[in-house]
């Protein structure tokens, strides 16, 4: 069996999770958020299998596409989610989550030519963990992503003094604070990495230790506003609205680091 | 005669039906709710009792011997004391109303604030001290029960008793959602006001382990502190108070605001951006307005605090419709296994007993004549009833035991063993939902015998049936 079939079933599942978490949204009980944490546990599955084989295959020598990326990062994306849910229970997360992951893997699915420029089987240690960490730190950021945006909903309604939906469906402001910054510092653990092996393994390949590429460029510009929250967060303790703020806004430069690394285009 | 749901009775009043005056004059309180309960169970009416008396409300339920309305009629009675201006006030309720009614009320649906939790509490200590005098058997406290664990249900799928409706409530339910919770939190006092220490109270028993109290007046400050439990401190420590404070309840009487946005800044750098709260229950606001623009403190005064009870009341309504489908739902569904299970079986197996042995005796009787003396008759008589007792026994006390573990296959086959389909048949249609009530139940007396059990418990060595139909 193609790993295209189980790719589909665990679209299809991630599709229907999607579906029961905005239910769950819309009226919140406790059979609902089991039903989507299910499904969702289900898609996670079936996409584990097909990210397998399509791995078996890459090292083997095939190419590796732009769907591919993407659909690793999801897999990661759902992992970290579901890993999460064993210390905190949040479906709220899940309902933004699992959209999230179906939007990633549908245009993934539908530009499956984009390939790595240059692109060649892994030889060494250092390419496949560059790759995996940097995967790795994407995952971690968009799951950042949906905390700091979960918790600017929050803490506008809280402001707002007009408690809402997210008011009675989400955990404390404080919860999500931490739970972002603890997403933050190990995605910021794993872009250094990220940027460290590449420059490494670039200067191996090219002898060019940091070409200024929009891959590079976006990367580090990433790296910046990440390392400037947590210099903050440590020294004089900042924390809430600018450290959510500055997560999306570093999601947003790596998810463009990560297009840069498809596109190839140079700053 | 049989006692089945038809025959439960609520009868009394409520702050729906009447005001506090009138309520107050038919109060029962604790110390006379025995003799309540005794008086009650003295009516030939009723079988079984239980008095709920709380500020809210003061009602009577029963399971009663005769026709209901005979007997809601000699409670209301008993609740007035020919007093016609309470009657006027007193509702009454029969059969599946009366279960519905009890489930609301456990359910916090029928109080005064929808969903308050302490009416639960309430009505399990009234069924406790009725259960205490001997004034419960099975139907009533098999409906009690029953009720307790709906109420449960309710509270656990909906949100009815979630939102907080009182400024107290709301002010901790706020500093939770901020801080993640107020356990282990440091409060503080600004201003020694009523409310405040009121407040206080609420976020200590919420579990804040600081109370700091900062007042103009140091003896002022010195007082509240002593009487919540808290430190007073001297009025320029306000800086340093602010640094080591979560949560801050300001009530003071000033004309211009305490807490400035200066103030606010500089506290706010001094913790190191931990979020802070403010609660300013002053008229006019200690708290200048534009301190809640800063990122991480958050201000609410007392409109604020209102608009969120209302926004919560109206969110505590919508779950409120849900609550209610569940009552219903559980109300019809519990009526109809009471129907169902195996009162009837046991009914009709112990009439056909003893038809039989009335018969047989009967005929022994006229075959012997008039040989036997008074005595030696009752023997006979006496015999017939042992035999069939003991033959019973055991049979009984497994139907039961199914019917309480809601084994259909044990049941149906138990009727078919002896010959009883047609009867059972004409039940179980009254029972789609059978399996829904009854599940909390312990095993009970047989339906037919809760009137004498109730006044009478069995003893350990009596046969189960001798009590039967009495």
């Amino acid at each position: 069996m193609s790993a295209t079939i189980f790719f589909h079933l665990g679209l299809i599942a991630y599709a229907a999770a999607a579906v029961i978490f905005f239910a769950h949204l819309a009226k919140a009980t406790e059979r609902r958020a089991r039903l989507a944490g299910r499904s969702l546990l289900i898609g996670f599955g079936f996409h584990g299998v097909a990210v397998a084989m399509r791995f078996l295959e890459i090292s083997r020598g095939g190419a590796f596409r732009l769907a591919e990326g993407l659909s690793f990062i999801a897999f990661l994306v759902v992992g970290a989610y579901l890993l999460l849910g064993r210390w905190y229970r949040i479906p709220t997360i899940g309902a933004f989550v699992a959209p999230l992951v179906v939007a990633t893997l549908l245009p993934a699915h539908a530009i499956p030519a984009a390939e790595v420029g240059g692109n060649r089987p892994f030889d060494g240690p250092i390419l496949p963990l560059h790759i995996g960490v940097a995967v790795g730190g994407v995952a971690l950021f968009a799951l950042a992503f949906v905390v700091a945006l979960l918790y600017l909903l929050l803490e506008r309604e809280v402001k707002a003094k007009k408690p809402g939906a997210m008011f009675r469906r989400l955990p404390s402001l404080d919860l999500l604070d931490r739970l972002n910054y603890q997403l933050v510092l190990l995605g910021f653990v794993m872009l250094s990495i990220t940027i460290g092996t590449g420059a490494f393994f670039s200067q191996s390949e090219t002898g060019i230790f940091f070409a200024l590429r929009s891959k590079e460029g976006f990367s580090l510009l990433a790296w910046l506003v990440v390392a400037l929250v947590v210099l903050l967060r440590q020294t004089i303790g900042w924390r809430g609205r600018r450290v959510a703020w500055a997560t999306m806004a570093g999601f947003v430069l790596l998810t463009s680091a990560f297009a840069g690394v498809f596109t190839g285009v140079s700053l | 005669m049989s006692a089945t749901s038809d025959h439960l009775v609520v009868v009394g009043l409520s702050h729906h039906t009447a005001p506090i005056a009138v309520r107050e004059r038919i109060a029962v309180p604790d110390s006379v709710l025995e003799g309540a309960l005794e008086d009650l169970r003295g009516l030939p009416s009723i079988a079984e009792t239980v008095v709920v008396s709380t500020c809210n409300r003061v009602e009577v339920y029963a399971t009663v011997r005769v026709e209901p309305a005979a007997a809601g009629r000699a409670i209301r009675d008993y609740l007035s004391a020919g007093d016609r201006g309470i009657d006027g006030h007193l509702y009454e309720r029969h059969g599946l109303d009366a279960i519905r009614h009890l489930f609301r009320v456990c359910a916090s649906l029928d109080s005064m604030v929808v969903g308050e939790p302490q009416i639960l509490g309430q009505v399990k200590e009234a069924f406790t001290t009725a259960e205490a005098a001997g004034a419960v058997g099975g139907l009533l406290g098999r409906s009690c029960r029953r009720a307790f664990a709906v109420a449960k249900r309710v509270r656990t799928e909906t949100q009815v008793g979630k939102y907080a409706v009182s400024m107290s409530y709301a002010a901790v339910e706020l500093a939770a959602k901020i801080l993640g919770t107020v356990e282990g939190r440091s409060v503080l006092l600004v201003g020694a006001g009523k409310m405040s220490a009121l407040a206080a109270r609420h976020l200590e028993r919420a579990g804040a382990s600081r109370l700091m109290v900062i007042n103009r007046s140091r003896e002022r400050a010195d007082e509240l502190a002593r009487e919540v439990g808290g430190e007073a401190h001297p009025w320029d420590s306000l800086p340093r108070c602010l640094r080591e404070a979560d949560v801050v309840v300001c009530s003071t009487a000033a004309p211009e605001p305490v807490i400035t946005l200066e103030i606010a800044h500089a506290a706010r750098k001094a913790r190191r951006h931990r979020p802070l709260f403010f609660i300013d229950l002053a008229v006019p606001r200690d708290v200048d307005p534009n301190v809640n623009g800063l990122d991480g403190i958050y201000v609410y005064d007392v409109d604020d605090l209102d608009k969120v009870i209302d926004e919560n009341r109206r969110a505590r309504e919508e779950e409120a419709i849900r609550a209610e489908a569940i009552v219903g739902q559980e109300a019809g569904a519990f009526v109809a296994a009471m129907r169902s299970e195996a009162a009837p079986i046991l009914r009709e197996l112990r009439q056909r007993g003893e038809a039989i042995a009335r018969a047989e005796v009967e005929r022994t009787l006229a075959r012997l004549g008039d040989g036997l003396d008074e005595a030696q008759r009752q023997g006979i008589e006496a015999l017939s009833r042992a035999i069939l007792n003991k033959l019973l026994h055991e049979p009984t006390a497994q139907i039961r035991k199914a019917g309480a573990r809601e084994d259909g296959a044990m049941l149906r086959a138990a009727a078919e063993l002896f010959g009883i389909e047609a009867e059972i048949a004409a039940h179980d249609g009254a029972a789609p939902a059978a399996s829904l009530a009854a599940s909390d139940a312990p095993p009970t007396q047989e339906q037919g015998s809760e009137a004498g059990v109730a006044r009478r418990p069995a003893g350990p060595g009596r046969p189960i049936l001798a009590t039967g139909s009495g």
